[in-house]
């Protein structure tokens, strides 16, 4: 299967209308530039990129044997589903023999995919940041969006804030276009407007309730409502973002909005719909991290030669039959992402493609979705500015830490960090370029 | 468990005192380990972890990940403190030393757990004289709806507008695993809002109400000459065939231009109907069209020759329509080109079919009228509604005195208790800003609700450190049984101070059950602890499981709650929940588990004949779904499923460096022999003892509740029958049974375990905390109230309300 059939065209301006960015007065110059502009006021050379940061996640794993080849090194074999990324082999780096120590909960640790926190064992009753979260925490400022936290459908993320719950994600390509391109009519943005001064004065409001209310039930309940209180003051901040945002005019695409997939079984078309729309939002600088769940789900995959329901595939029980359907279904979904890494490749970003100051990281909870083993994590990393081309194979019996990795790209976008979870330094035998 | 508790109240047996000349003295490794060892850690212990543990437990390599010499005894860190019950729990169970390492001394054993048992409770509860049990505990989304609904007389659905909140052992209530962030708080707000908007349109409303009456013409498509899968007239009557045909049955007129609740009653009857029993039905509403092809639930009935009135209230969106359709999976199909049915393709088919005569549709309210709504939003305060702009305005001047004592009453509401005025100030403050800010007094109004509404006031519960005050008792005890807020009569109790009465708690949670929120207290609580909301989740292949559908699983989730509901009305002992001799049964779920006898589409009481494999809670076949993984069943998952919500026995999860058994469905081993083989490993053995004999009791019912002689394979795409199943195994005391009947008879003969079960469910549920270690003896005290009622679940809520745990922060 060719990764270019089928690719979805968009074109860009080459930089927006000076002036449409200074009718927001002087308030544009009191914020950040937008990649788009840039052009207009720095030359190219004189600015560093951005460094980006898209992580997607699966729900059901990937069949290792189809996955990881059998030797290591930059001559590796290319296993059945590196075969389709052969185009991309000197942009991505695999790794096996993975995982986040003592994660373990089958499913739920769903949970900790990108925050390497035990939610299994009892005692720990809440989650800790998420690598990506962590980049938006302190990066975040610099773009409309500090982070875009996607889903092709349910309810569930893997994106996590400081105190451990869960950022529910968008699951409508469409919506999200909208949210990212479409600007609201005057009217509506004056309605927008006065509803979020009005909710920053009830913020400030119920802050202080908050305060006083802690007074009233002493020492007991500090930290909820302390937790309670950090919520309303970045609820604040962000409504305070908003505001000045708002001010601006969002950036034009030449692409029109993405009509959403209808059968919610086409997990790989919802998948391709989502990216296209993530890679706008990468061109544009509206945000610079993301993350995207590609959870399992019951029903049958519209993939020629599959004829059960994914969740069922997953729980193959080394059933022949079972497997080869699986193949089919994972192969499609690893084409989808190679197509979305050729994409970045072919994007110019400051006169080079984007795909070099985008790491693309693919990983799921299951190592074995058939017994829900935690161990042995599907991991791949494209692009970012690494030396990719390699199989990095660590122990399979007795895991390397999969948190170095993250401290490995967290360094790469620039976060001055050493540690990350149960990280024991960085990545072995990742380097950048 | 019981046993866990006497063990360190009695006065504690002589300590051995032995002088201990071993040199890795654990705790006390002071050169190693820079912490210190609590002053009150038990005197012996050391000795006791020197001689049985350390051999195993010792250094970075310890078994099961357990170092005794870098545990610690900060029992302030709940990691640690609950690393210490596990140790306490299982030496007292004799799980730990292990049986090959020697037998442990009597004396020996009872003074551990004695003085650890102490030590640990002791520590707990300095703790909890401090901050209480339950901290911070903030409504749900299911009582964050209902509350807002109740407060301004609305009925929109709220909680899908809410992001999904965490479960622990089925809960979401639970304190400790709450968490809140900007995101969630920028949702509530959203979530406040959709609930004013509701509230001044439906103020605005002028009350006038829909209805329409259908003739069976007006049911059936407009076009007879069309193609499409609405009812066609046949003899006077819209007539819907079987067919496997997604939305046949959609009735396009039904078509709603409003969200909101509907009543719908019609007159229908069947066509050709099957030898035996009637032709069971689906009512469902949905889109209905291609690009949307989720239906919602509404309900089923069974039509006989004779023509029969059914009536059901339900939500529809704006849009979208209802479908009633034939819905059995036995019964034989009609087959239509194309997707589409013409009328008169049916006819020559000889498929039973169903007819509609007439319908009748009406928009309710269920959540009050438009006169509920304004009180609930202007009190007594003049209004004038223009319904054509939708927009309220108040009738004449109103002093901003008024206004503000309208706000005080709202927020006393709103915060479930009375507010004095430092409270209350900001408010005011707010609603004072806005009127100087020449803003119109209404909308003034509705900003001061938004922020009243997003008050941690509003969203938490407010409950003091130590007894709780008689409007903290209100509110928990409101919640448990409604999850919505108090009633004014609870109020009014409350500001008495009655409730601390045990004889006044006792007639409120009877009185309570009564009402409208309380008569969900049995699906709400069984949606939790029995995760009955995840009947829906999976859905059994249907080539493996041909006669299971969709009727069949609302039969099995009304079977269950009726079953829970018949108990606590009758008080009947939680007992029944192992072993009853009757069930609740429709006439379809009766016929899918082959028994005779019973007739129509209510949920009637079935006696069960002795040698029926039903009867009881595990016999049920929503337990058997939701505790099976969709297409296959799995010993483990079940067994821990039934050791912890039925028997009450908590399972550790796994150690980390075990890999999971991976079932192999070619055939090649059975699970049983996985297992086997699995246990071979003493740390796999000592949780497996406790979950594999509920795990294998189970095996002869299949993942959709079917009892299986054999288990099924799929062989060319066809299921064969294979193996036999073996249900025989051993109880961890070492009691043998044949199979799920001699399995259910030995669990039948001590209750107790299962009452303390129901008992600490409904202490977890109504309370927002797990219950600890230092809450084991509480559990046992309610378990002993209900003891001469032979434990009935009436009297066991009884007696949860009214103890000093429910009573106490």
């Amino acid at each position: 299967m060719s990764l270019r059939n089928k690719r979805v065209q968009f074109n860009f301006r080459r930089s927006l209308n000076r002036r449409t960015v200074l009718r927001g007065g002087g308030v544009a110059m009191s914020l950040p530039w937008l990649t788009a502009m840039r052009e207009s006021y720095a030359a190219p050379e004189t600015t560093k990129p951005p460094k980006r940061f898209v992580a997607m996640t699966l729900g059901l794993g990937l069949v290792a044997e189809n996955l990881f080849p059998e030797n290591d090194g930059k001559g590796y074999k290319p296993s059945r589903y590196l075969e389709v990324l052969q185009d991309l082999r000197d942009q991505i780096t695999v790794v096996s023999g993975t995982s986040h120590p003592g994660v373990s909960g089958g499913h739920r640790a769903e949970a900790s995919i990108l925050t390497a926190t035990p939610m299994g064992s009892a005692g720990r009753a809440t989650n800790t940041i998420s690598i990506d979260q962590l980049m938006a925490k302190h990066l975040g400022d610099a773009t409309r969006f500090p982070s875009l936290v996607l889903s092709t459908r349910g309810s569930n993320s893997p994106a996590y804030t400081d105190n451990g719950s869960m950022i529910p994600p968008e699951t409508s390509p469409s919506r999200l276009f909208n949210r990212l391109f479409v600007d609201d009519s005057p009217a509506e943005q004056k309605r927008q407007a006065r509803r979020i001064r009005q909710g920053r004065s009830i913020m400030d409001l119920v802050g202080d309730d908050a305060k006083s209310l802690q007074r009233d039930l002493g020492a007991a309940d500090r930290d909820r409502l302390d937790a309670y209180f950090t919520s309303v003051r970045d609820l604040e901040k962000r409504m305070e973002m908003s505001e000045r945002w708002a001010k601006l005019p969002k950036p034009e695409v030449d692409a029109k909005a993405p009509v959403d997939i209808n059968n919610p079984n086409d997990l790989v078309a919802q998948q391709k719909t989502m990216c296209d729309v993530v890679r706008l939002a990468l061109k544009t600088d509206s945000t610079r991290f993301v993350s995207l769940h590609l959870p399992g789900s019951g029903g049958v995959l519209p993939v020629d030669g599959v004829e059960e329901g994914y969740h069922s595939l997953s729980h193959h029980g080394r059933d022949e039959d079972k497997l080869a359907q699986l193949a089919l279904v994972e192969a499609a979904l690893l084409a989808q992402w190679g197509e979305f890494l050729q994409d970045l490749r072919d994007t110019d970003d400051f006169g080079n493609p984007l795909l070099d100051h985008t790491t693309v990281f693919l990983t799921s909870n299951l190592g074995n979705a058939s017994n829900h083993d935690n161990r042995n994590m599907p991991v791949l990393l494209a692009g970012g500015g690494f030396r990719h081309g390699q199989h990095l194979a660590f122990d399979r019996k007795n895991n390397y830490p999969l948190p170095n990795l993250y401290v490995s790209v967290l360094q790469n976008v620039g976060l001055e960090v050493d540690r990350f979870a149960s990280s024991t330094g960085t990545m072995r035998g990742l380097e950048p370029v | 468990m019981a046993s866990a508790i006497s063990a360190f109240n009695e006065p504690s047996a002589v300590r051995p005192i032995r002088s201990v000349v071993l040199a890795t003295l654990v705790l006390a490794a002071a050169s190693t380990s820079p912490r210190a060892v609590a002053d009150d850690f038990p005197a012996g212990a050391e000795d006791f972890f020197a001689f049985n543990c350390l051999d195993c437990h010792s250094g970075s390599e310890g078994e099961a990940g357990l170092d005794l010499t870098s545990l610690g005894t900060d029992l302030s860190d709940p990691q640690v403190f609950h690393r210490w019950v596990r140790i306490f729990d299982r030496v007292n169970d004799g799980e730990m030393p292990p049986a090959d390492y020697g037998q442990l001394d009597d004396d020996e054993k009872r003074a551990f757990l004695d003085g650890s048992g102490d030590w640990l409770v002791h520590a707990q509860e300095q703790q909890r004289e401090r901050r209480g049990r339950v901290r911070g505990r903030r409504l749900t989304n299911h009582q964050l709806e209902r509350t807002l609904q109740d407060l301004l007389a609305i009925d929109i659905p709220l909680a899908t507008l809410m992001s999904e909140e965490p479960r622990h052992e089925g809960f979401t209530g639970i304190a400790d695993h709450q968490s809140i962030s900007h995101f969630h708080l920028e949702s509530h707000l959203s979530v406040v809002d959709a609930a004013l908007d509701e509230a001044f349109r439906r103020a605005a409303d002028d009350g006038s109400s829909w209805s329409r009456d259908y003739e069976a013409k007006d049911v059936a498509r407009s076009n007879p000459k069309k193609r499409n899968r609405d009812p066609e007239m046949r003899n006077g009557k819209a007539v819907v065939w079987n067919s496997g045909l997604i939305f046949y049955g959609r009735i396009s007129s039904s078509r709603v231009k409003e969200s909101g609740w509907y009543r719908v009653n019609f007159t229908a009857s069947a066509v050709k109907k099957p030898k035996g029993h009637g032709v069971w039905c689906t009512v469902r509403t949905g889109p209905c069209v291609s690009s949307a092809p989720l239906l919602a639930w509404v309900g089923a009935f069974e039509a006989q020759d004779e023509p029969q009135d059914w009536t059901f209230e339900t939500w529809i969106p704006k849009g979208e329509m209802l479908e009633i359709r034939p819905a059995d999976i036995n019964l034989k199909r009609g087959r239509f080109k194309g997707g589409q049915v013409g009328v008169g393709e049916g006819e020559p088919q000889d498929v039973p079919g169903l007819a509609i005569h007439r319908m009748r549709m009406e928009r309710i309210h269920p959540g009050g009228t438009v006169d509920e709504v304004r009180e609930s939003l202007f009190g007594d305060l003049p209004i004038k509604a223009d319904s054509k702009s939708a927009t309220v305005a108040f009738d004449g001047d109103v002093s901003a005195d008024a206004l503000k004592s309208r706000l005080h009453q709202f927020a006393t509401d709103a915060f479930r208790r009375p507010l004095d005025g430092s409270e209350f100030e900001p408010f005011a403050a707010l609603l004072q800003d806005s009127l100087d800010a020449g803003v119109d007094p209404i909308d003034a109004l509705r900003s001061a609700y938004r922020a009243v509404l997003c008050s941690p006031r509003f969203l938490y519960f407010t409950e003091p450190v130590g007894e709780l005050d008689s409007y903290a008792i209100a509110n928990r005890l409101s919640y448990l049984i409604g999850n919505s807020m108090p009633d004014e009569r609870l109020m009014t109790l409350a500001a008495d101070d009655q409730l601390r009465d045990p004889k006044v708690l006792r007639e409120q949670v009877d009185r309570l059950l009564e009402t409208d929120r309380g008569s969900d207290f049995v699906r709400d609580f069984a949606d939790q602890w029995l995760d009955m909301s995840k009947i829906g989740f999976t859905e059994p292949e249907r080539k493996l499981y041909r006669n299971f559908d969709i009727v069949v699983q609302d039969g099995m989730l009304q079977e269950t709650l009726t079953f829970l509901q018949e108990m606590l009305d009758r008080d009947a002992s939680v007992g029944q929940i192992i072993d009853s001799k009757h069930t609740y049964l429709q006439s379809r779920l009766a016929r899918y588990y082959g028994i005779d006898g019973v007739e129509g589409d209510e949920v009637r009481k079935v006696k069960l004949d002795d040698d029926s494999h039903r009867g009881g809670l595990l016999a049920h076949g929503s337990i058997l779904k939701v505790t099976a993984n969709g297409n296959d069943t799995s010993p483990v998952l079940r067994g821990v499923w039934v050791s912890e919500r039925i028997l009450g026995q908590p399972i550790a999860p796994p150690p980390a460096n075990v890999p999971a058994v991976e079932p192999d469905i070619r055939g090649a081993t059975t699970i049983r022999e996985l297992l086997e083989k699995h246990k071979a490993d003493p740390s796999c053995a000592s949780c497996h003892v406790k979950i594999d004999p509920p795990g294998y009791a189970l095996e002869n019912f299949d993942a959709a509740g079917r009892w299986r002689d054999k288990y099924v394979q799929m062989k060319g795409g066809r299921p064969r029958p294979a193996a036999e199943v073996d249900s025989s195994y051993t109880l961890p005391d070492g009691r043998d049974f044949s199979g799920f009947h001699e399995f259910r008879e030995l669990l039948s003969e001590d209750v107790r375990p299962i009452a303390r079960n129901v008992a600490e469910k409904l202490l977890i549920y109504g309370t927002g905390a797990t219950v600890s270690f230092a809450d084991r003896h509480a559990v046992d005290g309610i378990v002993d109230d209900a003891a001469d009622q032979e434990y009935g679940f009436r009297s066991l809520l009884h007696a949860v309300v009214t103890s000093p745990t429910f009573l106490t922060k």
